[in-house]
């Protein structure tokens, strides 16, 4: 027995020996720096407010036209979705925009909706924060695209987005899904609480009119519409911004003319305008060389010039658009002079001579429609101009989307009028898809 | 910052290596030499464990089979003889003072051996004592039997249980290894590996520029030449000592040490040829499609295919050569031994440049086109020097010591293939039926002469080295220390000239790309065993440990644009500057002590506890302890055992224990990553939503149950194994995807969930065949793996958590992980006119289960046939079933409209249904693409000449074998694509599907080794 207290002893001191080596202050010994991350803390002061703004804007710029090939923006995708562009591309999961049939697991979609969110949850996240230092007219400008954020979504998707957000801990809070009405209600919200925070700078409240307008027409609300818009001056163009140099590209650009994915269309689906014969300098286009062919090797490459450039500005909210409202607020109550007269503002800014009265009610709207089509191409108005002529002016889908035999060898078009929230929402607990498919 | 200690553990080895004074001889003593041989063949068995028991001196013997231990104190002793494969021995000697004492032994070999020695977290032990199925391996002995390029090599069919599974035959390429199925969804599934005591990097996925999937495992670094033995530890039970990360098994690699006697050089070199053998789907156009003659819309007058990965004019293939040379030298004694080596190697790939594209480049560029980068002509080229330098022996009494360090240098080069537009096979599968000049041969995209100048290349520098030192102050106390550094640099450059490649807007202009990582893993590893003799009947064996790790992982990348000609550095880049620097360290520290009771050295019940802290576990979670519970039973020894006919021993066994696996560094921390961004026109610095973050992370906790028994029968001639493993993982850390309306990123980390994994293991060994002229060994192993995800959690209101869509591989609760789902379609040529038309293919629904994408049953079989013990044949046959692969190459094709199916009036039904069912089904399935995987392969057959040691004595060699070995020459499958194993996504966890992606390569080596 006194052998084994003796050999018991030399374990325990050899083990306390290698315990307490490390026992002393483990703290230290596991103590690691990550210099790559920036924690939240770190975002207070005048720096820390601006690097927070300049982050929120680039969450947006990315969810609105993409990247310079790889990631793809809402307006991208509603102009694949609708007649603005055919898919030149091999990617199947683009391919299900095109052809109107979207799959709530489709990644693209996933990732669109996810970007889009996650820009509307910056700006308002940054807009807080700021407000909170005080406050400046920076929180008019992120709320003002915000807004614009909350218009996308409630031309874009079905009825049912919620908007899940940030509590004080930093836990999520699901959000209720929200009908397109309470979308845009919630656009119209953000809108006057740009304008309140404006503080007198005068872009950024003609931005946050011409949402406002924008969502109050989407509501079928013209008059309120109109009255929103009507301080906004006609050569008013508020642009997102790129760049080469720090990879922040014009994804509509590079999509379409540098990797030819995405071919300008022209009467796509028998009910998609023709917007390359029409020729029109709104919509401007190539196709370089003569025969050149799309990236799948078997669609023809066309394309658009609005935006020339990997680095060019990409258009968001211009005053053309604001007379654009007022005529068809003019056109809702009869007023065919004063509609005639707001489109041929827009369209002598680009050097066009004057529209005439089409002489009927289907005629004018579809000359409105035209219009807004053209002059707001590539800005992702299309989609929700399609569904508003189902749901404000009593037009089918058959008449207005693309539909019949897609343009390449698969099935015929489908019968989606807007996107689907993806498959991933189910994990927010009050979402169990959407509330309609409709437009 | 902070810094490895690189040189404190330089200053160790030093020291070391300059402090080896031989402990001063006593004058009463003798030596002891002799040589070992395999009874049966009497060839020479090296690397035996050659023991003086009572003083411990001894050491391993030479690749002669011989071993000389010199001061041993003159009288009576016992020397024991342990080797792997055979019976232990001991025999009483009486070494005389000044004399050399000569024993020679003649080992019989054993299936099973309960007295070899099993390397273990607490030091080594025999293996009756080991409670778990723990497979060893001879490096050695595999390595002298067949050429081997990579530790895969070392491990495929040799294990079961174990699965290596290839992704592509890239030469460069590595494997992924899965012990005992995959435990986890969002964390890597690899065992951790211990090379010389030390954890080493492991990463199947250490490469950061894209060449479209393929991946570079850093176990590929490793040279088996190098490789004394491996241990395979396979799940919780066995590795909870391990502790955190160990869930997935650990693989212990030993090095080789020093053998006793004379310096011993060995030198070998190798040649081979490496061929693409594959069946390649060659390209279909025609003026009427199947489904338009099916419904009467036209009529085919025009059908014509082409193949330009087979037609001779347009093959990239070309025939790929492999070169081995290296040298190593062995000896010393009981005081300090040696094994120094060095060896250079070269593996050139299958791809190079197809004749069209050969000719238009030497006409276009005349005599410059000898001066065209190597890319262009042999774009996949291995290039390795490995030198290794290990000493061993006593600094003082009852203090030993083990120095290993290893060095590594490498440069590869790979190709651009699988998901990239830019890559070469793309372009051949995914190009046309036209095979004329206008038509580029077939060529979609690009031509090979164009994707060729992107010259993709990884540097690779790396140190492995580590210290042990082995105490015994006292008689029934022994400490064992390890420290060691494992230190990777990493070069990973892209170089493409400008006006080579007119893909997007910035390739034309040249590019550049320069990523340096710095990957260090440091290991403290010390442990005391105390043995007491409770009783004349029990004995206790306590061990107390403890174990410290820190990974760190550094990277910085440099990307410009706008190449000078006839220039490639970032020094003549102008333009399109970006950079990027990731820095992550993990650090985990460890305390366990191990308690074994022995009763009369048959019964042996084991328990221990580790607990472990991480700095990644959140910061609302505090430490974890894994618990161990094991009993090794050796009952043929018991009295009341009958005594069986042909039974030579049965030991029984069963375990159960826990280990981990932990989070990511950040992974429970809520922060912002940087980005640029341009505001009104200005490019400025902003920030972005990095990750939620959860301060209640904890690791994934793995349990596991086994239980099996080894079965000695014929005596020793047959060994038969059999283990059953129940594996439960709890507190997945899954990511779970965040609802995308938070728009605070894809997922979050969480605890939640459970997967489970059950299986048989079963191995037979077998001396089938034993006289003097003939020896037949055959081995075969068995495993079946079962794993299904039991539970995914709940979100917050108690809803059960979505199933995690992948595309086609799903994770829904009941199914195993990452399975393929689609919907499934039914076909029937109604009006038998041998077509299918699209009305005749009707979709479900539904999405549906369609099979598992890891395979769920393993059988291997390994013979050796040894001739007048002068000829060698060996076979390696696998199979892998039970599971799908997505053949995503064929549904893509279809989808461009070149794939058979839409075209041929020939297409079997089942291939015109598939088809139609991916390119018109509404919805379009994949079903039909994701094929039965199952294979049968003929790895490995090869054949050892051993030079009669007559013919070799005029050159003063000892001995001399040259041995030819063929791999990969036959698979039998119904898988309809290139090949079964392939996969676009290279390592990746579960993402798998064959996508343009080079199939494994048929290989031709000889190799000759000779001993001095």
């Amino acid at each position: 027995m006194r052998t084994l207290l003796r050999r018991g002893s030399y374990l325990a001191l050899s083990g306390a020996l290698l315990c307490g080596a490390i026992a002393c202050d483990t703290s230290d010994l596991l103590e690691v720096e990550d210099p790559d991350i920036v924690l939240p803390g770190n975002l207070t002061g005048p720096t820390g407010l601006a690097t927070l703004r300049a982050g929120a804007i680039g969450d947006f710029a990315f969810a609105y036209a993409g990247n310079g090939g790889g990631t793809e923006g809402v307006v991208l995708m509603s102009g694949m979705f609708t007649d603005e562009y055919f898919h030149s591309g091999t990617f199947t999961t683009r391919r299900e925009f095109d052809r109107r049939e979207v799959k709530e697991d489709n990644g693209t979609a996933t990732g669109v909706f996810r970007n889009l969110q996650r820009a509307r949850q910056s700006l308002e996240t940054a807009a807080a924060t700021i407000q909170e230092a005080g406050g400046d007219e920076r929180v008019g400008e992120l709320l003002a695209l915000a807004a614009v954020t909350y218009n996308l979504f409630g031309e874009t998707y079905c009825s049912g987005v919620p908007f899940s957000n940030l509590d004080d801990a930093g836990n999520l809070v699901p959000g209720i899904p929200k009908t397109t009405a309470e979308v845009f209600q919630e656009a119209v919200s953000s809108a006057d609480a740009a304008l309140a925070g404006a503080a007198g700078d005068e872009t950024i409240r003609n931005l946050a009119s011409i949402q406002k307008g924008r969502a109050l027409l989407n509501l079928g609300q013209y008059a309120e519409a109109a009255a929103a818009v009507a301080s906004v001056p006609t050569d008013f163009n508020f642009q997102m911004t790129y760049s080469i140099d720090n990879g922040q590209e014009n994804g509509i650009y590079a999509f379409n003319a540098t990797f030819e994915r995405w071919s300008l269309a022209n009467l796509e689906g028998g009910n998609g305008l023709a917007y390359r014969d029409l020729n029109d300098p709104r919509v401007p286009w190539d196709r370089d060389p003569a025969d050149d062919m799309g990236f799948d090797e078997v669609t023809p490459q066309y394309n658009m010039n609005k935006y020339p450039g990997r680095d060019a500005p990409a258009d968001v909210a211009t005053g053309t658009e604001a007379r654009l409202i007022e005529a068809e607020a003019a056109l809702n109550t009869g007023d065919v002079p004063t509609m005639l007269a707001r489109i041929n503002q827009v369209r002598a800014l680009f050097g066009l001579g004057d529209v005439v009265d089409p002489g009927t009610p289907a005629g004018r709207e579809d000359l409105l429609f035209n219009e807004r089509a053209l002059t707001l191409f590539a800005t992702g108005h299309r989609l929700g101009d399609l569904r508003r002529l189902i749901r404000q002016y009593g037009r089918i889908e058959d008449d207005v989307f693309p539909i019949g035999t897609y343009h390449k060898a698969f099935p015929d078009y489908g019968n989606d009028v807007n996107f689907p929230v993806p498959f991933a929402e189910e994990n927010n607990e009050n979402f169990t898809g959407c509330l309609d498919r409709g437009a | 910052m902070r810094r490895t200690p690189t040189a404190l553990l330089w200053g160790v080895t030093l020291a070391l290596l300059g402090g080896l004074t031989p402990v001063s001889a006593s004058a009463q003593v003798g030596s002891v030499t002799g040589r070992i041989r395999d009874a049966a063949t009497l060839q020479p068995i090296a690397s035996a464990q050659v023991q003086i028991m009572d003083t411990e001196q001894g050491g391993l013997s030479n690749a002669n089979g011989q071993f000389l231990i010199n001061n041993v104190p003159a009288g009576p002793h016992q020397l024991q003889v342990v080797v792997l494969g055979y019976g232990t021995q001991t025999v009483e000697i009486t070494v005389t003072a000044g004399q050399v004492t000569e024993v020679n032994f003649d080992l019989e070999s054993e299936a099973i051996s309960l007295e070899e020695l099993v390397i273990t977290a607490t030091g080594e032990q025999r293996a009756r004592q080991v409670t778990n199925k723990v497979t060893q391996l001879s490096g050695a002995d595999i390595a002298s039997s067949t050429p081997v390029t990579d530790l895969s090599d070392l491990l495929v069919g040799k294990a079961a249980g174990v699965q290596i599974i290839g992704s592509s035959g890239t030469v460069g390429t590595g494997s992924r290894i899965r012990i005992r199925g995959s435990s986890s969804i969002s964390l890597s599934n690899e065992p951790v590996i211990v090379v010389d005591g030390i954890r080493i990097e492991s990463n199947p996925q250490s490469l950061s520029i894209g060449v479209g999937g393929q991946d570079v495992s850093r176990l590929g670094d490793l040279n088996p030449e190098e490789i004394e033995s491996i241990e395979v530890v396979r799940g919780p039970s066995a590795a909870t000592l391990y502790g955190t990360d160990a869930a997935n098994g650990v693989i212990r690699i030993t090095t080789k040490k020093g053998q006793l006697g004379s310096a011993d050089f060995s030198v070998y070199a190798e040649t081979g040829i490496i061929q693409d053998r594959n069946d390649w789907y060659a390209n279909y156009d025609s003026d009427c499609w199947l489904v338009d003659i099916a419904d009467g819309s036209c009529s085919q007058t025009d059908l014509s295919s082409w193949n330009p990965l087979k037609e001779s004019i347009s093959t990239p293939f070309k025939t790929g050569h492999r070169q081995q040379y290296g040298v190593n030298v062995t000896g010393g004694n009981e005081r300090l031994n040696y094994f120094v080596s060095g060896e250079w190697e070269a593996e050139d790939g299958v791809l190079g440049l197809p004749k069209f594209d050969r000719d238009d480049l030497r006409t276009e560029f005349g005599d410059a086109f000898s001066d065209l980068p190597e890319s262009m002509f042999n774009p996949n080229r291995l290039e390795r020097v490995s030198l290794r330098a290990n000493f061993g022996g006593q600094l003082v009494e009852s203090l030993n010591f083990n120095t290993r360090v290893g060095f590594v240098t490498s440069t590869l080069q790979l190709p651009n293939n699988d998901n990239n537009v830019l890559g070469l096979l793309p372009s051949a599968l995914l190009g046309t039926a036209d095979g004329t000049d206008d038509g580029d041969y077939g060529y979609g995209f690009f031509l090979p002469s164009e994707v060729n100048w992107q010259d993709v290349t990884q540097d690779v520098d790396r140190f492995t080295g580590s210290a042990h030192f082995d105490w015994e102050p006292l008689d029934f106390l022994r400490g064992r220390a390890t420290v060691g550094l494992d230190q990777v640099t990493r070069t990973d450059i892209e170089n493409l000239p400008r006006e080579q490649l007119f893909f997007g807007a910035t390739r034309p202009l040249g590019t550049r790309t320069v990523n340096t990582a710095r990957i260090s893993n440091f290991t403290v590893d010390a442990n005391v065993t105390a043995n007491f003799q409770l009783t004349p009947t029990i004995t206790s064996r306590t061990t107390v440990g403890t174990q410290y790790f820190i990974s760190n992982f550094t990277r910085a990348d440099a990307f410009g644009a706008d190449v000078v000609a006839g220039c490639s550095s970032l020094t003549c880049t102008g333009a399109e500057f970006a950079v990027d620097e990731q820095t992550t360290e993990s650090r985990t520290l460890g305390l366990f002590i191990d308690q074994e009771f022995a009763l009369n050295d048959r019964l042996f019940l084991n328990a221990a506890v580790r607990m472990d802290d991480n700095s990644a576990f959140g910061n609302d979670f505090d430490a974890i302890v894994y618990p161990k519970l094991g009993a090794s039973w050796v009952v043929s020894e018991e009295d009341f055992f009958p005594e069986l006919p042909y039974t030579s021993s049965l030991r029984l066994r069963a375990a159960w224990g826990a280990s981990g696996a932990q989070p990511g560094p950040t992974d429970a921390l809520r922060f912002y990553n940087s980005t640029a961004v341009t505001v009104d026109g200005e490019d400025v610095v902003g920030v972005t939503i990095g990750e939620l973050g959860n301060p209640d992370l904890e690791p994934e906790q793995s349990s596991e149950i086994e239980a099996g028994f080894d079965l000695s029968l014929l005596e020793d001639r047959v060994g038969f194994n059999l283990t059953y493993y129940d594996k439960t993982t709890t507190d997945l850390l899954i990511q779970q995807p965040l609802p995308p309306s938070g728009g605070v990123g894809n997922d979050r980390f969480v605890n939640l969930g459970e997967v489970s994994n059950t299986g048989w293991e079963l191995g037979l060994d077998m001396r089938l065949l034993e006289s003097p002229e003939y020896i037949w060994d055959l081995g075969l192993q068995f495993a079946t793996n079962d794993n299904e995800l039991v539970d995914l959690g709940n979100l917050p209101n108690g809803d059960p958590i979505p199933d995690i869509k992948n595309g086609v591989q799903w994770f829904v609760e009941g199914y195993p992980l990452g399975g393929y789902w689609d919907y499934p379609y039914t076909y029937e040529d109604a009006n038998g006119d041998g077509l299918i038309s699209i009305d005749e293919v009707i979709v479900a629904d539904e999405e549906d289960y369609l099979g598992s994408s890891i395979p769920t049953r393993d059988f291997s079989a390994f013979t050796s046939v040894t001739l007048y013990n002068t000829v060698r044949l060996n076979a390696l046959m696998e199979y892998r079933g039970g599971h799908r692969l997505n053949n995503l190459t064929e549904s893509f094709r279809c989808g461009f409209g070149i794939c058979q199916g839409l075209h041929d009036p020939n297409a079997s039904l089942d291939q015109q249904a598939r088809a139609v069912a991916s390119t018109f089904g509404s919805p379009s399935t994949d079903t039909g693409h994701i094929e039965d995987a199952s294979f049968w392969k003929l790895r490995e057959l090869g054949a050892t000449f051993f030079v009669p040691e007559a013919w070799i004595a005029r050159l003063g060699a000892s001995r001399a074998a040259l041995t030819l070995t063929a791999r990969n020459l036959l698979t039998i499958t119904d898988y309809t694509g290139s090949d079964p194993e392939v996969n676009q996504f290279g390592n990746a966890n579960f993402n798998i599907r064959d996508f343009l992606t080079q199939p494994p390569v048929r290989t031709f080596v000889v190799r000759v080794n000779l001993s001095f």
